[in-house]
């Protein structure tokens, strides 16, 4: 179907040709790796948010020399392509203490590969240190004031404004954004969802790696032409998705072949991407601020009892029949949370699996079959 | 007579069963794996029916499961061998509901659940240690058969203690403790306690509740599985088949549910 | 599962009575040596027993317990009338000194529960004393989100085991003004937390006296860094260890206040009289990373094959300030600073250039020959910044061993690995250059 091969296409390397094309008429790209750095204050500066991947590298040599065998291989990866200058279409990047890891690979992207050119004053960077308590006052404000020095930075750096209005039109897209994937998700609470879960992560995915304007488009294109559509004409049980940052959707459809279609998830290049709306009747950058800070939270946030809730809610309204978690090896917040969700799940009932992976695909022989026999045990 | 067929087809053996429309084993096979699951399968399967005196085309349903179960054409499905080995276990052994597999490079702790089922599952196929691959290896450096650990281990005085995490390491502590004098008894006795507690850590995080029981090559060692019930706290019951046959006669009881859920339909 | 976990008297009476006994004979042991060297440490597991055993008066009459982690020290806590105090990883930190293997039936059962092998001991331990039901009984417990993604985990999960609330405090990023706004507000919500929890009220006179005490002991706690600084180094490089836990457990207390004033005397008689933990020193290291729980001794072997002393550890290395006792205010505000300068929480929670400017710091300060950095397997910010230090080290000029091992569990690293590791550095980059 060519309105979801364009989403599949375009998130295959580390960038592609909407970026190319972007540099070409002089667009400026900022890179980054959470979402604490919102993306509407990028695009209100006239620049095209990259949230970074690695799916093409394949060894991490190069990151070695900083990080190691006991760091997670999302980082790592992340730090070796850096080093090799693939991300060269970048004119800055901003870090976020995302968690442990994430803080190192800001600090080698900082200290070492793009230190000379930073100096040069030919690559920006910036750092978004996001407090970890939601829904208080002071923690807010600290979020707030780190927002504003990254505006009055980026300012700086490139002679923009970001004025109100270009900050309002920005949210506009990014809500329109979030609006169309929540749409999208909603037709996954069918029993013949017309999108699997690896179709839906491809398209998530691309949000974060294309100017907004051709991907709400692209996906307006795609909920057009899904009418009557079935992804998976048979499929055993339905599955939420959880766990550590996922990008790659043929994880997804190693568990999807198994015969466990994944209904909606609650991953970071996922649902928790786009599920809570900026308010737009409030001051621009008060609104995002509170979005990103009260947003459907990952571990790194105590906030635990929300997210047990929202799970909750997300397997009823979905009508799932377990929860499939996976955790990068060596991901402390996720092996946290593992434990955290495993007691609620045991409470309520629901069947639960987590699987170890690394960033990159491998080891589908053993994830196979594990997912069988979950699928099995629910039968 | 239509007959029901299991083929588990694991890294190290491959192994065939089948059972009677009475539910009676009528014969099983294990033979050495090859590099190729599907030639591997029909080895095994042709000297199952030839022992039972069988052919092919009585086999009714045929359920494939181990690590090469995708690739056996002539199945009719393939389940996983969780699965198999908890269904077989059960079979064998109404009251069992936590099932340990050793097998030849991946060891698991199965939950069963009163009706059969799979209440949890813990698998560790990403090393070697627990395994009958460490086991084999291990015995090579110690010259001595596999089939002479047990007596080996049953005679030792004190357990050596090999405290490396991963068994390639453990292999150049092995050999520090035979220079040193240590027997190869308490030697033997050390790797097994080793791997009993890789064990029970698996079993631990799965829960264990009685009645447990062995599975997969290693359980005929009764060296190991006595250090293994030892550290359990907990008697392992032995199952009247050989234990390595259990995933391929779960394989054929699923077999013959199938079948069965098939004709009523 | 929730809420599931209790006190069990029986399982906490015998454990801690194991422990007394443990520390008597330890103490016993180390008097009978009669190495100066044992002194400082002697001291402190005799105070370590008085804290056990107020713990254990405290269980008696029913007060209220307030569980801190490691970087709350104390001292505020003792501000609330008939309330006691128990830090949550203590276990963690003495039953690894007491027997190599004591912490690991704990490790275990964290991991047995589901937390995966990579997460620190520390949290291990202390989920797996909680899970294993040995822990002394609870109204609230307190942790800052620091100094790690470890920390923020397990005392969420914390949260899900026990029947009490936990309080979390918002740890800035940053090192600034701004920071201590935020952390000062947080310190500010806890107090008004326990208050409420635990039913009492701030007795600021009371604090005061206890912020006192606790200010004592980091003066004599900085100047004993500063004579670490001479050659011969006084005191043995086990010390700091000792000194560092005395005070996340009871900073603020007479009896550690007595301690560190009897360690820095003691300092001081031995630089008058131009004595050092080594006889003859041969060499001055530095060792900037948490030391190995179960084998702290290893400054004694460096000291006894070597004739190398570690003149300063990171346990031991006096990061922190005052508090300014004129108004609640100030002390919460003081506080607060001090609680993101003690270490770990001021080197491992922000940027690189946190640890690396004190490690520099230390490395220029302390005239070290050479450098061990412990490369703690489970710490991922620490593993992610290996690359940094050695070429700190290299750029001054400094050897570097990066040895491999578990902070408080023997096992994946043996106490024979972590030594051969080290003699083979000294042996190979330190001594043919000395």
């Amino acid at each position: 179907m060519k309105e979801l091969a364009f989403f599949q296409d375009v998130i295959q390397k580390s960038s592609n040709d909407f970026v190319r094309q972007w540099k070409e008429q002089g667009g400026k790209v900022i890179g980054y790796l959470c979402p604490n750095v919102p993306e509407e204050m990028i695009l209100a500066a006239g620049m095209l948010p990259y949230r970074l991947r690695a799916p093409e590298s394949r060894d991490t040599s190069e990151a070695d020399r900083y990080t190691t065998y006991l760091n997670c291989t999302y980082c790592r990866h992340l730090v070796d392509e850096a080093l090799r200058g693939r991300y060269d279409f970048l004119d800055g990047f901003v870090g976020t203490n995302g968690c442990d890891q994430m803080r190192r690979v800001s600090d080698i992207f900082r200290a070492v590969a793009y230190k000379e050119a930073a100096e040069q004053k030919k690559f920006f960077l910036e750092y978004v240190a996001a407090p970890r308590v939601p829904f208080d006052e002071r923690s807010l404000s600290y979020y707030k004031a780190e927002l504003a020095r990254l505006k009055k930075n980026l300012e700086a750096h490139f002679g923009v404004t970001i004025s109100g209005d270009k900050l309002r039109h920005a949210i506009r897209l990014s809500n329109e954004s979030r609006r169309l994937l929540k749409n999208l998700y909603d037709l996954r609470k069918s029993d013949k969802p017309p999108v699997s879960g690896a179709e839906a992560l491809s398209i998530t995915v691309a949000s974060t790696a294309l100017p907004k304007e051709v991907f709400n488009q692209s996906l307006k294109a795609l909920l057009g032409a899904l009418d009557g559509r079935v992804a998976v004409p048979q499929y055993r049980k339905r599955l939420f998705l959880y766990g550590s940052e996922l990008d790659d959707p043929q994880w997804v459809k190693v568990v999807e072949d198994q015969g466990g279609l994944v209904v909606a998830d609650g991953i970071c290049f996922g649902a928790r991407l786009f599920w809570d709306l900026v308010d737009e009747s409030l001051d621009p950058m008060e609104a995002i601020a509170i979005r990103y800070h009260e947003r459907w939270s990952c571990p790194r946030m105590v906030d635990q009892d929300r997210r047990k809730q929202r799970i909750q809610e997300i397997v009823r309204d979905w009508k799932a029949d377990g929860i499939i978690g996976e955790r990068i090896i060596m991901c402390q917040l996720w092996g946290g949370e593992r434990v955290m969700t495993s007691l609620d799940a045991k409470e309520r009932g629901i069947p639960t699996l987590w699987v170890e992976r690394e960033y990159l695909p491998g080891g589908t022989g053993q994830l196979k079959t594990r997912v069988q026999a979950f699928l099995e045990s629910m039968e | 007579m239509a007959i029901f067929a299991g083929v588990d087809i694991g890294s190290t053996t491959g192994k065939a069963l089948l059972l009677d429309e009475e539910g009676k084993v009528i014969g099983f096979h294990i033979t050495e794996a090859t590099p190729k699951p599907e030639r591997t399968a029909r080895i095994c399967l042709d000297a199952v029916l030839e022992k039972a005196k069988a052919k092919e085309k009585d086999i009714a349903y045929m359920v494939g499961t181990g690590y090469g179960r995708v690739k056996i054409p002539f199945a009719s499905e393939n389940i996983s061998e969780i699965t198999c080995h908890a269904t077989g276990a059960k079979w064998l052994c109404p009251t069992v509901r936590t099932v340990v597999d050793i097998g030849g490079q991946d060891c698991k702790v199965i939950g069963v659940r009163e009706d059969g089922k799979v209440r949890e599952f813990v698998m560790n196929d990403k090393c070697a240690a627990g395994t009958g691959r460490f086991l084999e290896s291990q015995a090579r450096v110690l010259g001595v058969k596999i089939e002479d650990l047990s007596e080996l281990s049953k005679r030792a005085e004190t357990p050596a203690l090999i405290s490396a995490q991963c068994s390639v390491f453990a292999e150049s502590e092995i050999i520090t403790q035979l220079n040193e004098g240590n027997s190869v008894e308490n030697v033997v006795a050390g790797i097994h306690v080793a791997i009993a507690s890789r064990l029970i850590s698996l079993l631990k995080r799965v829960g264990i509740q009685e009645d447990l029981t062995v599975t997969g090559g290693c359980a005929k060692n009764d060296g190991l599985i006595r250090i293994l019930q030892e550290k359990a706290g907990v008697r392992v019951v032995h199952l009247r088949e050989d234990p390595q046959i259990v995933g391929a006669l779960g394989a054929a009881v699923l077999a013959q549910e199938k079948w069965r859920k098939k004709m009523a339909a | 599962m929730a809420g599931a976990i209790s006190f069990n008297p029986e399982k906490f009476q015998t454990v801690f009575n194991d422990n007394l006994a443990a520390i008597q004979n330890m103490v016993e042991a180390m008097q009978a040596i009669g190495d100066p060297r044992e002194a400082g440490p002697i001291e402190v597991m005799k105070a370590v027993d008085v804290y056990i055993r107020d713990l254990f008066s405290a269980v008696e009459q029913g007060k209220k317990i307030i569980w801190h982690e490691f970087l709350f020290f104390p001292e505020i806590f003792h501000g609330f009338p008939n309330v006691h105090t128990w830090m949550t990883e203590t276990l963690c930190g003495f039953l690894p000194v007491l027997d190599p293997e004591g912490l690991t039936p704990y490790v275990d059962a964290a991991e047995n529960a589901g937390l995966p092998p990579d997460v620190c001991p520390a949290d291990k331990g202390m989920l797996g004393c909680v899970l294993e039901e040995i822990m002394p009984p609870v109204a609230i417990a307190c942790a800052p989100t620091s100094p790690c993604d470890s920390a923020i985990t397990a005392y969420q999960i914390l949260g899900k085991l026990i029947d009490a609330p936990v309080f979390q405090a918002d740890m800035p990023y940053w090192q600034d003004d701004r920071g201590i706004e935020l952390y000062q507000h947080h310190i500010w919500k806890m107090i008004r937390t326990i208050e409420e929890v635990c039913k009492t009220r701030m007795d600021w006179d009371k604090c005061r006296e206890h912020i006192k005490l606790a200010n004592e002991s980091v003066e004599l706690f900085i100047e004993e860094n500063e004579m670490r600084k001479l050659s011969p180094c006084p005191h043995p490089g086990k010390l700091g260890f000792y000194q560092f836990l005395l005070l996340t457990v009871a900073s603020g207390t007479p009896y550690a206040r007595d301690v560190c004033k009897a360690i820095l005397e003691d300092s001081k008689k031995l630089a008058s009289q131009g004595k050092g933990a080594v006889a003859d020193e041969k060499i001055r290291l530095l060792m900037y990373n948490p030391d190995p729980f179960y084998d702290v001794g290893i400054h004694d072997w460096l000291e006894d094959e070597f004739g190398a002393v570690t003149a300063l550890t990171f346990f031991g290395h006096a990061t922190m300030g005052l508090i300014d006792t004129k108004t609640p205010e100030t002390i919460v505000r003081d506080y607060a600073w001090k609680m993101m300068n003690i270490c770990m929480a001021r080197q491992y929670r922000g940027p690189h250039e946190f640890f690396m400017d004190d490690f520099i710091h230390a490395m220029e300060n302390w005239n070290v020959d050479a450098v061990i950095v412990p490369a703690l397997i489970q710490c991922k910010h620490g593993q992610a910044t290996h690359g940094f230090i050695r070429e700190a080290c290299k750029e001054r000029g400094k050897p570097l061993c990066l040895v491999e091992f578990d902070p408080m569990d023997p096992r994946p690293a043996s106490i024979e690995t972590i030594h051969n590791t080290v003699a083979e550095f000294l042996e190979t980059q330190v001594l043919p250059y000395k």
